[in-house]
């Protein structure tokens, strides 16, 4: 289902500025430069909202130094990929489909979103070292218990690290998550990883990789 | 009878005193509900009424949305936060008992150390 206010139309021929809850990505990343202060209750009492300011969070502690250092040097390509991953989670956050959980009561319905899910899988791929995760397709119907869903996590390897070892960490750390915290019938868990990116040490100046 | 003012904020209270529980989000984004012209009606004026009780004929509609903690399991902690949310439903007099429906929606499953 789709929130009107994710796509707020500015006046004149400019393309439509994509809205979380009501606040630009551009918004929510002054917030968090700025320590999430000073308290903004409309952003803080959005799931939306927190699930972006997380992702972005992580992603900023983690990689960012690498990545912008990367686009410096291959701006088109990676400035490309960065933009990409960033839009990527602005998607993931609004809430999307809702996803069924078993209670014996049926006076009792328990869901989690869609974006919640992304959230998770998210986190748990971000808390992996040399992984980063850009983006999370759930295939199959996700509204129906039982129904077969097959899932396909697209990452980039950080230089060094093995791309077997963490293909196979990240699609285990990944279905641990989601058998914990949902019911999904997930038939197939299938990891493409689709670039390397130079680590933090690799990518400063005078690091190993920067020759 | 409590009224419902009274009601959503017992069970607000209820749902944050869940374990596993770390958020409650209003069901009705603030946004949305002043544009409809009932903020009042909704009591957005107490943010710490979040969830949404809606009666209609014989029925009544409890709708939590909330954030859980990822070190405990998502579906044992959201079916906690429902009976709890029915308890309470039952003990401020709501009857029959079996004309309450709960719903419970986690939008987020935050990790405990963030």
């Amino acid at each position: 289902m789709t929130d009107p206010r994710d796509h707020a139309a500015p006046p004149g021929d400019a393309a439509p500025v994509e809205m979380i809850d009501g606040h630009s990505v551009d918004e929510l990343d002054a917030y968090l430069a700025a320590g999430r202060t000073p308290y903004d209750p409309a952003i803080e009492n959005s799931a939306a909202c927190l699930l972006y300011l997380s992702a972005l969070a992580r992603l900023r502690e983690r990689s960012w130094d690498a990545l912008t250092h990367e686009a410096e040097n291959t701006p088109d390509r990676d400035e490309l990929w960065i933009t990409g991953l960033l839009d990527t989670i602005r998607d993931e956050v609004r809430a999307g489909r809702d996803i069924p959980l078993h209670h014996p009561d049926p006076a009792i319905r328990l869901t989690l979103t869609e974006a919640a899910v992304h959230g998770l899988i998210r986190a748990a791929a971000d808390a992996l070292d040399g992984v980063l995760l850009s983006r999370t397709v759930l295939d199959g119907d996700i509204t129906q218990p039982g129904a077969p869903i097959s899932l396909t996590l697209t990452a980039a390897i950080e230089y060094g690290f093995t791309v077997v070892d963490r293909a196979e960490l990240l699609r285990a750390t990944v279905q641990s998550a989601l058998t914990q915290h949902t019911e999904l019938a997930v038939t197939s868990v299938d990891v493409i990883i689709e670039d390397v990116y130079l680590g933090r040490d690799a990518a400063a100046p005078g690091g190993e990789a920067a020759s | 009878m409590i009224d419902d003012r009274a009601l959503a904020r017992a069970l607000t209270d209820a749902v944050l005193a869940t374990p596993g529980i770390v958020a409650v989000f209003p069901v009705k984004p603030i946004l949305h509900a002043a544009s409809e012209g009932i903020a009042n009606a909704l009591d957005l004026d107490e943010p710490e009424v979040l969830v949404d009780v809606d009666r209609s004929d014989s029925l009544l509609t409890v709708t939590a949305h909330v954030a859980t903690t990822s070190d405990c399991s998502t579906p044992e902690v959201l079916g906690r936060a429902a009976e709890a949310l029915r308890a309470v439903a039952e003990l401020e007099g709501v009857e029959p008992a079996g004309s309450i429906v709960v719903f419970v929606k986690a939008r987020l499953i935050a990790d405990p150390e963030a």
